[in-house]
C-alpha cells in the first residue's frame, strides 16, 4: 500500500512534469497568451494572433451546437470549454492530453474536464468539420452518461469506436472521396470486413470511415432515426450489441450479412469500365506508406525520390527507376526523419518535395516549434542548407508545405501556415534571402508549383464552392496578382503538376468520387481550357508529376497500400481521350466568407485566469499482515489548460488512534508545464515501518520539501535536475536510532528517439545517465553518492525483427548507502524477483526479438478469444548485485513469448540459469506482465 | 417476557410485510375538466420542495390531492399534494417504461427490463400478483373500463380483461410499436414506428380503419374532436379523420419531434426537437406564430385556457400564450423537468431531475 501510494505520488508527480525514466519531451515552445471569449454554450480559449478564425470558430460551434440538439434531443447543460490552436505545430503542444499527438490527429474530446481541442490546418472548412465532429462526442457522451443518470444507474455499455467515431463523421461532414476510396478498395479487394470483424482497423481512419458508411447504410434501409434510438436503450443492454439487436432487429453476424452483400451489389459492376492501378500502370515501391513522388535523374541514373514509411520512422527515399539485370531496386533512405531534432516530421500527408535541376531536393519538415525549409544535395547526399523562416524576422510563420522550386532554381514557392490560423502562399528568394507574402486571406491555398513562364498554379478553396470543402486549381503572377481559375465546379482539384515544356497541366480530381488523373493541354494559355480524364482508376490517385519522357508518377491507395506507381505513355494515350471545356459559373465565382460569431452572440471576451478543478480523486483503505491497516486518498487537481497541476497525497497507517499523527503521511506538489523548462515543488512527510534487507524492519519518519525541473534539448532528449531537503529520524527494531538532515540531489541525461511495436521497442536507443549525492550536513550520518547508467539500443533486422541490447549499472557508495534490489523477469532472467540486493548492480542483456505467431484464436460454445502479434524472443542475460567485490556473474539464457492484451504485455520466459563456467540442470520458467526492456 | 419478545417480533414480521403506505389512496373518479379547459398560471414563484430522488416517468397521474409518482427506475410514491409530503414509496421493479395503469389496488406496467410482457403488481400487497408474457413494451398501458390494452415493441396488440387477465383479442400491427395508443370512445387507436395508424374496435379487436404514412413517429397520435394529429420524426404532422381514416391535413416541418402536439379548439401546437414551437391553425395548417425556446422539449407540453407550459432540456421552463406564442414567464428549474407538468389548485408542480417535486405559486 505504502508504494502504492509513493508510485501514485511519482506518477502524478514528477512523471507529470515529463521527467519520466525514459521517453519523449511534449516541448512547450510557444508561449500562449490565452484569452477567453464566453458565447451562449461554450467558453473559447484563444490566443490573439488567432482572434478571426477562434471568432469564425465559434459562430460554427454554436451552429454546430444548434444542429445536434435536435439530432440527439439533448442539451449539454454546461459550458463547453473549446479549445483553439492556430496550427497543428501549437496543438502538438497542448498539455490537457500526456501523450504525444500524431499528424493525423485533428482535434479530440477529452472526458474528465469535458474539453474539446482543436487546431485550425487553414482550412475553414476542415475547421468547422472537425469542430462538429468533436462536439458529436460531446452530445454523444452526454446523452449517454444523461440517460444511465435518469435511470440511477452508476455505469453501462458505451458504443463502441467504431460507432463513436463513425457517428461524428457520419453527422459533421458528408460521404467524400477518403470515404468511398476506404470501402471501395476493401469490397473490391476482398477484405470487406462488416461489424463482426472491425475490431481489425479499430482506430485506425478506415475504422472511422467504415463505421461512417455503416450508419449510412442504417439511415439508407432503417432510417436514420434508429440510430439515437440505440443510444436511447442503450442503459437497458449489458453490452452495445444487444441494444444494436433491439432497435434493428438483427445482431452483427445478421447485420454484416445484408450490408456486405449491399456493398458488392453496389461497387463489382465498377468492374466492367474500371482498372486497378495494378493493371494499367508499373510498380515504383510498394513496400510500407508512400507518397509525394517526383522524378530525378544524374547522368544516366534515373531514380524516384519520395517521402514514406517503411519501419515505423518516416524517411524521404530515393528508389532507382531502372534496375538492373531485371532486378527490382532497394529503396535508399535518404534522410531519416522522426528520429532527431532536424528532421522531427515531414508532413508526409500534405506536404510535396521538389527537386531542381542540379538535383537539390527542396523539402520541409518541423524542427522545433516550427516547420523549417531544407535543401538536399542529392549527388552529395548531405544538407546544404537549413532555411528557419521564424528566425529570419518571419515569427508568425510556423508551418512550411510543398515548397516548389522556380524554373531558375534561385526562388521557392510554398504553402505557409501562420499563427494567425490561415494559409497563404509565400515566395522566398534564395539570394536575397526575401519572403514575400503572395496571398494574404482566409481562403486555403496549397499544393504550388511553378510553371516554366515563372507562374504559379496552386490548388485553393477560394473558388466558388470552396465554403463547402471543395478546391479547385488557379494560376496566378509570381507576385501572386491576377488570380484566375483553371478549372472550376464542385470538386476536390488538387496536386497540380506541369510539364518541363508548360504545355501539360496533371492533377488529380475526385469528381467521380475517386481521385483520378485528369489533364489540361496548355494550361499557360490564355484561352478556354479543355480537361481531359486520363484514368478511370479503382484506387485512389495521389501526388502526380512528370517525367521528362512524358510519364507521369504517381501514389495510389490500393489493396490497403499507399504504394508509388508509373503510369506511362500518357502523350500516346491522350490523343484517344475525349475532351470537354471548363465551364466557369461567373454567379459564384466571386469568392466567399464564413461570418465571425457576432458581438451580440459573445457575453465576454477576458485574459485567462487560472481556476482549478478536480481531475482524479481516489481513496484506498488496505490490510497488510505484517504493515497492518494503512489508509488514505489521492487527489489531482489543474487548470483548464493543464499547465499547472497540484497533486495532493495522504495517508495513515496508524495501527492504533494514539499512533495516529506519527503515522499521518503526507505530499503535495505543484507542478508547472506551461514553459518550455518544466518544474514541480513539493512538501513530504512520510512516516511507517519499512523493511529491506539491508536494515530489517525500521521505522523512519521523513519530512522536508523537494524541487525537480527538466529542461528538453529536442523532443528526444533532456537533462533534468531534482533536489530535496529532508529530516530524517529512523528508528531500527533492535533500538537503535539515527538523526540526519539529508540534502539530496540528482542531474540525469535522458535521450530516447525509440519506435515500438505492441511488445517493444523495434528501433532506436534509449539512455539515462544519473549521478546524485545524499548527505547529511547536520550530523554527518548520512553520505552517499549514486550513479545510474541505463543504455538500451535496438538494432532492427527486419520489418519486425530486431537485435535488443541493454546495458544497465547502478551504484550507491557511501555512509548508509542504500541498497538495490534485483533478479527476476524485469532485469536478470532466471532469478527469484528481488532475490538479489546489493549497493551495485551490474547487468548486460541480450535479446533476438522476432515475430512468432501473427495470430491465433479460440472459439468455444461460450467464448471466443483472438490474440494478434504474438512475439517471440531468445535471450542472455549477465549480472549480479553485490556489496565490496563482485565474485561472479550470474546469468541465464533462453526462450520467451510475448502476448499484447491490449495496455499490458503477457511475458513468458524459459531457460536455463548460468554462471558461465556450470549450467544448472533444470529450466527456469518466469511470468511477468510488461513490455520488453 | 417471552410473549412481549413474541408480539414484538410479529409486529415487526408484519410491519415489513406490509407496503410502506400510510393509507390506502381515494379512488374518487378523475376531475371533469381538461387542462385545456382550466385558467393556466401565467406567473408563477418557487414554493415547496419535495427531494424524491428518482425521475419520475412522463407522465404521472393524479386522483385529488394525491400524485402516485412513478419512477423511471422502478419506485412508486404516494404523494399528498396538500402536504407536498411523501405518504409512503414501494420498489416496485428494476424499471418501468411508458404510464402504468391503476386500477387501486392493482397496478398494471411494462417493466423497462427483466420480464416481457405485463407485470400487476398489488399495492396493498406490495407484491407483483400476475406477469403475463406478452413481450416487451416500451409504451402506456390502458385501461378502459375492464379492458386493459398491452401494445408489445413488435406490434403485437393484446387487450385483456381485468382483473383476470384473460385474452380478449389479438391482432398484428404489422410494425414496432414505439408511442402510446389511445382510445377514442369504442375505439383503440394505435400507431405504429413505421407510419401505419389503425383504429381497432375495442370491444372485439375489429378493423376499422388503418392508413399507411410514408414517415417514422415518436409520439402518439393526439385526439381531437374528429381528427388525429399525429406527429413524425420528420417533422411533418399529419391529421387524420378519426371516422374514415383518412389523411386530411399536412402541416409541415423538417425538424423531429419527440413530444406530442397538444391542441385546443382552433390551434395545434407542435414542439420541435430543436427547440422551436409552432402554433398551425387546424382547419387550413397554416402557421399563426412560431417561438424558438431553448433546446430540446424535455417532458409532454400542458396546454391550459391562458397558458402553454414548456420544458426544455437546457432546464429552463417557459409559460406562454396560446394566443400569440408570447413568453409570458421563464424560469431557470434546479433541473430538466422530465415529467409533464401539473397544475392543481392554482398551483403548478414540476417533476425535476434528479427526483425533484417543485412547487409554484401563482405569482399574480
Amino acid at each position: 500500500m505504502k508504494r502504492t501510494f509513493i508510485l501514485l505520488l511519482l506518477l502524478s508527480g514528477l512523471l507529470m512534469a515529463q521527467s519520466y525514466y525514459f521517453g519523449r519531451n511534449k516541448v512547450q515552445y510557444t508561449r500562449f497568451d490565452w484569452q477567453v471569449m464566453k458565447t451562449s454554450h461554450f467558453d473559447i480559449y484563444y490566443y490573439p494572433e488567432m482572434e478571426d478564425i477562434a471568432r469564425k470558430g465559434a459562430a460554427f460551434a454554436e451552429e454546430a451546437f444548434r444542429e445536434l440538439q435536435p439530432r440527439f434531443n439533448h442539451y449539454i447543460n454546461r459550458r463547453i470549454p473549446l479549445i483553439f490552436y492556430s496550427t497543428h505545430l501549437h496543438f502538438q503542444q497542448t498539455n490537457i492530453t500526456p501523450g504525444f499527438i500524431p499528424e493525423g490527429v485533428g482535434g479530440f474530446f477529452e472526458f474528465i474536464k469535458g474539453r474539446v481541442v482543436i487546431p485550425s490546418n487553414g482550412n475553414l472548412s476542415k475547421f468547422r468539420h472537425v469542430i462538429r465532429h468533436e462536439l458529436v462526442h460531446v452530445f454523444m457522451h452526454g446523452k449517454v452518461r444523461g440517460s444511465l443518470r435518469d435511470h440511477r444507474l452508476v455505469d453501462g455499455p458505451f458504443p463502441p469506436l467504431w460507432f463513436t467515431e463513425g457517428l461524428a463523421e457520419f453527422w459533421s461532414t458528408r460521404w467524400d472521396a477518403q470515404g468511398e476510396m476506404i470501402i471501395k478498395d476493401a469490397v473490391l479487394n476482398n477484405y470487406e470486413l462488416g461489424l463482426k470483424n472491425i475490431y481489425v482497423v479499430n482506430g485506425t481512419f478506415s475504422m472511422y470511415k467504415i463505421g461512417q458508411h455503416v450508419l449510412m447504410y442504417i439511415r439508407d434501409h432503417f432510417g436514420e432515426d434508429k440510430i439515437l434510438q440505440i443510444l436511447n436503450v442503450l442503459w437497458k443492454h449489458e453490452s452495445f450489441e444487444d441494444a444494436f439487436k433491439e432497435v434493428l432487429g438483427m445482431d452483427y453476424a445478421a447485420f454484416d450479412r445484408r450490408y456486405l452483400y449491399a456493398l458488392k451489389k453496389k461497387y463489382y459492376p465498377l468492374m466492367a469500365d474500371h482498372d486497378f492501378n495494378s493493371q494499367t500502370s508499373r510498380a515504383v515501391e510498394e513496400t510500407g506508406y508512400n507518397f509525394k513522388p517526383v522524378y530525378y535523374r544524374h547522368g544516366a541514373e534515373e531514380a524516384v525520390v519520395f517521402v514514406g514509411n517503411h519501419s515505423g520512422y518516416s524517411s524521404i527515399f530515393l528508389k532507382p527507376l531502372n534496375a538492373q539485370d531485371g532486378e527490382e531496386a532497394e529503396s535508399e533512405v535518404l534522410i531519416k526523419g522522426e528520429a532527431t531534432s532536424d528532421f522531427e516530421s515531414f508532413h508526409i500527408f500534405d506536404s510535396r518535395i521538389s527537386i531542381n535541376k542540379e538535383g537539390v531536393l527542396a523539402f520541409s519538415s518541423k524542427s522545433g516549434g516550427n516547420d523549417v525549409l531544407y535543401l538536399y544535395d542529392i549527388p552529395g547526399r548531405r544538407v546544404i542548407q537549413k532555411i528557419e523562416l521564424n528566425k529570419e524576422g518571419h515569427r508568425q510563420l510556423v508551418g512550411i508545405y510543398s515548397p516548389s522550386w522556380s524554373a531558375d532554381g534561385r526562388r521557392l514557392v510554398f504553402s505557409g501556415l501562420s499563427s494567425s490560423g490561415y494559409k497563404d502562399l509565400y515566395l522566398y528568394d534564395l539570394n536575397t534571402k526575401a519572403l514575400k507574402n503572395l496571398t494574404r486571406d482566409i481562403y486555403d491555398d496549397f499544393d504550388p508549383v511553378f510553371t516554366p513562364d515563372g507562374r504559379i498554379i496552386f490548388a485553393s478553396d477560394r473558388g466558388a464552392y470552396g465554403d463547402e470543402g471543395y478546391s479547385n486549381l488557379f494560376i496566378c503572377d509570381s507576385s501572386g496578382a491576377r488570380i484566375r481559375y483553371l478549372t472550376f465546379g464542385r470538386q476536390r482539384d488538387t496536386a497540380p503538376a506541369i510539364s518541363a515544356d508548360g504545355r501539360l497541366l496533371a492533377f488529380t480530381s475526385d469528381r467521380q468520387q475517386t481521385n483520378n488523373l485528369f489533364l489540361i493541354r496548355d494550361p499557360l494559355k490564355d484561352k478556354k481550357h479543355e480537361l481531359q480524364q486520363l484514368t478511370h482508376a479503382i484506387g485512389t490517385i495521389f501526388d502526380p508529376a512528370w517525367t521528362p519522357e512524358g510519364d507521369l508518377l504517381f501514389s495510389t491507395f490500393e489493396g490497403r497500400r499507399f504504394q508509388i506507381r508509373l503510369y506511362e505513355d500518357v502523350l500516346r494515350k491522350m490523343k484517344t481521350l475525349p475532351a470537354r471545356s471548363v465551364v466557369m459559373k461567373p454567379g459564384r465565382a466571386d469568392g466567399w466568407t464564413f461570418p465571425g460569431i457576432d458581438s451580440a452572440g459573445v457575453q465576454a471576451n477576458q485574459p485567462y485566469i487560472r481556476e482549478y478543478t478536480l481531475d482524479v480523486a481516489q481513496s484506498q483503505v488496505s490490510q497488510d499482515p505484517i504493515f497492518g491497516t494503512t489508509g488514505g486518498a489521492a487527489f489531482a487537481f489543474s487548470d483548464i489548460m493543464s499547465n499547472d497541476q497540484y497533486t495532493i497525497l495522504v495517508y495513515n497507517n496508524a495501527r492504533t488512534s494514539s499512533d495516529f499523527l506519527r503515522s499521518f503521511n503526507f505530499a503535495v506538489n505543484h507542478i508547472s508545464l506551461e514553459k518550455k523548462v518544466n518544474y514541480a515543488v513539493g512538501l513530504f512527510r512520510f512516516a511507517g515501518q519499512y523493511f529491506n534487507p539491508q536494515d530489517a524492519f525500521y521505522f523512519e519518519d521523513r519530512s522536508g520539501a523537494s524541487f525537480a525541473i527538466s529542461y528538453p534539448l529536442s523532443q528526444f532528449s533532456r537533462i533534468a535536475f531534482s533536489h530535496s531537503l529532508s529530516y530524517s529520524d529512523k528508528t531500527w527494531a533492535f533500538g537503535r536510532r539515527r538523526f540526519a538532515w539529508l540534502n539530496a540531489s540528482f542531474l540525469s541525461f535522458v535521450h530516447d528517439n525509440a519506435i515500438w511495436l505492441p511488445t517493444g521497442p523495434i528501433e532506436g536507443w534509449r539512455f539515462n545517465l544519473s549521478i546524485g549525492n545524499t548527505y547529511d550536513f547536520a550530523f554527518n550520518n548520512v553520505n552517499y553518492m549514486t550513479g545510474l547508467l541505463d543504455f538500451r539500443y535496438y538494432q532492427r533486422l527486419s520489418l519486425r525483427g530486431t537485435y535488443a541490447v541493454r546495458l544497465y549499472s547502478l551504484f550507491n557508495e557511501g555512509k548508509e548507502a542504500r541498497q538495490f534490489y534485483f533478479g527476476g523477469s524485469w532485469d536478470l532472467r532466471g532469478v527469484p524477483r528481488w532475490s538479489l540486493h546489493g549497493q551495485r548492480i551490474f547487468l548486460l542483456s541480450q535479446e533476438l526479438r522476432f515475430p512468432l505467431i501473427d495470430g491465433i484464436g479460440i472459439n468455444t460454445p461460450f467464448l471466443s478469444l483472438g490474440f494478434t502479434s504474438i512475439r517471440g524472443a531468445l535471450f542472455v542475460d549477465a549480472g549480479n548485485a553485490w556489496n565490496g567485490r563482485l565474485e561472479k556473474i550470474r546469468g541465464s539464457y533462453g526462450f520467451g513469448a510475448r502476448l499484447p492484451l491490449g495496455f499490458l504485455v503477457l511475458r513468458w520466459d524459459i531457460g536455463k540459469r548460468t554462471d558461465f563456467r556450470d549450467f544448472d540442470q533444470g529450466n527456469f520458467t518466469q511470468f511477468f506482465f510488461g513490455w520488453d526492456f | 417476557m417471552k410473549y412481549l419478545m413474541l408480539t414484538m417480533l410479529m409486529l415487526l414480521a408484519f410491519s415489513c410485510a406490509r407496503p410502506r403506505l400510510n393509507r390506502a389512496p381515494a379512488m374518487p373518479s378523475a376531475g371533469r375538466k381538461t387542462p385545456a379547459m382550466l385558467k393556466g398560471l401565467t406567473a408563477i414563484k418557487e414554493a415547496r420542495r419535495l427531494e424524491i430522488g428518482h425521475n419520475a416517468i412522463p407522465r404521472l397521474f393524479r386522483r385529488e390531492h394525491l400524485l402516485f409518482y412513478l419512477t423511471l427506475d422502478g419506485y412508486f410514491y404516494q404523494v399528498n399534494l396538500n402536504t407536498l409530503e411523501s405518504e409512503g414509496d414501494i420498489r416496485i421493479n428494476e424499471g418501468m417504461r411508458g404510464t402504468a395503469a391503476l386500477d387501486y389496488p392493482l397496478l398494471y406496467f411494462s417493466t423497462a427490463r427483466g420480464n416481457e410482457g405485463v407485470s400487476v403488481y398489488d399495492l396493498n400487497r406490495a407484491r407483483v400478483v400476475r406477469e403475463e408474457p406478452l413481450g416487451t413494451s416500451v409504451s402506456s398501458m390502458l385501461l378502459a373500463g375492464d379492458r386493459l390494452v398491452h401494445c408489445a415493441a413488435d406490434g403485437r396488440i393484446t387487450v385483456l380483461m381485468t382483473p383476470s387477465l384473460k385474452s380478449a383479442w389479438s391482432v398484428e400491427l404489422g410494425q414496432d410499436i414505439v408511442a402510446d395508443a389511445l382510445i377514442d370512445g369504442e375505439n383503440l387507436i394505435v400507431g405504429g414506428r413505421d407510419g401505419r395508424l389503425a383504429s381497432y374496435r375495442l370491444r372485439d379487436g375489429r378493423l376499422n380503419w388503418s392508413i399507411d404514412v410514408p414517415d417514422a413517429f415518436y409520439t402518439g397520435p393526439l385526439l381531437s374532436q374528429k381528427a388525429l394529429y399525429w406527429a413524425a420524426y420528420s417533422g411533418t404532422v399529419y391529421g387524420i379523420n378519426t371516422d374514415t381514416g383518412q389523411k386530411e391535413h399536412t402541416f409541415p416541418g423538417s425538424t423531429p419531434v419527440y413530444q406530442s402536439p397538444v391542441d385546443n379548439d382552433s390551434l395545434l401546437f407542435v414542439p420541435y426537437a430543436d427547440g422551436r414551437l409552432i402554433a398551425f391553425y387546424k382547419k387550413n395548417g397554416r402557421a399563426l406564430w412560431a417561438r424558438q425556446l431553448d433546446g430540446p422539449f424535455s417532458a409532454p407540453l400542458l396546454l391550459t385556457a391562458n397558458a402553454l407550459y414548456c420544458s426544455q432540456m437546457s432546464e429552463k421552463f417557459y409559460i406562454l400564450s396560446p394566443e400569440n406564442g408570447t413568453i409570458l414567464h421563464e424560469q431557470k428549474l434546479s433541473g430538466r423537468s422530465l415529467s409533464a407538468p401539473l397544475q392543481w389548485k392554482k398551483r403548478l408542480f414540476l417533476f425535476l431531475s434528479p427526483g425533484t417535486i417543485q412547487e409554484y405559486k401563482d405569482a399574480e
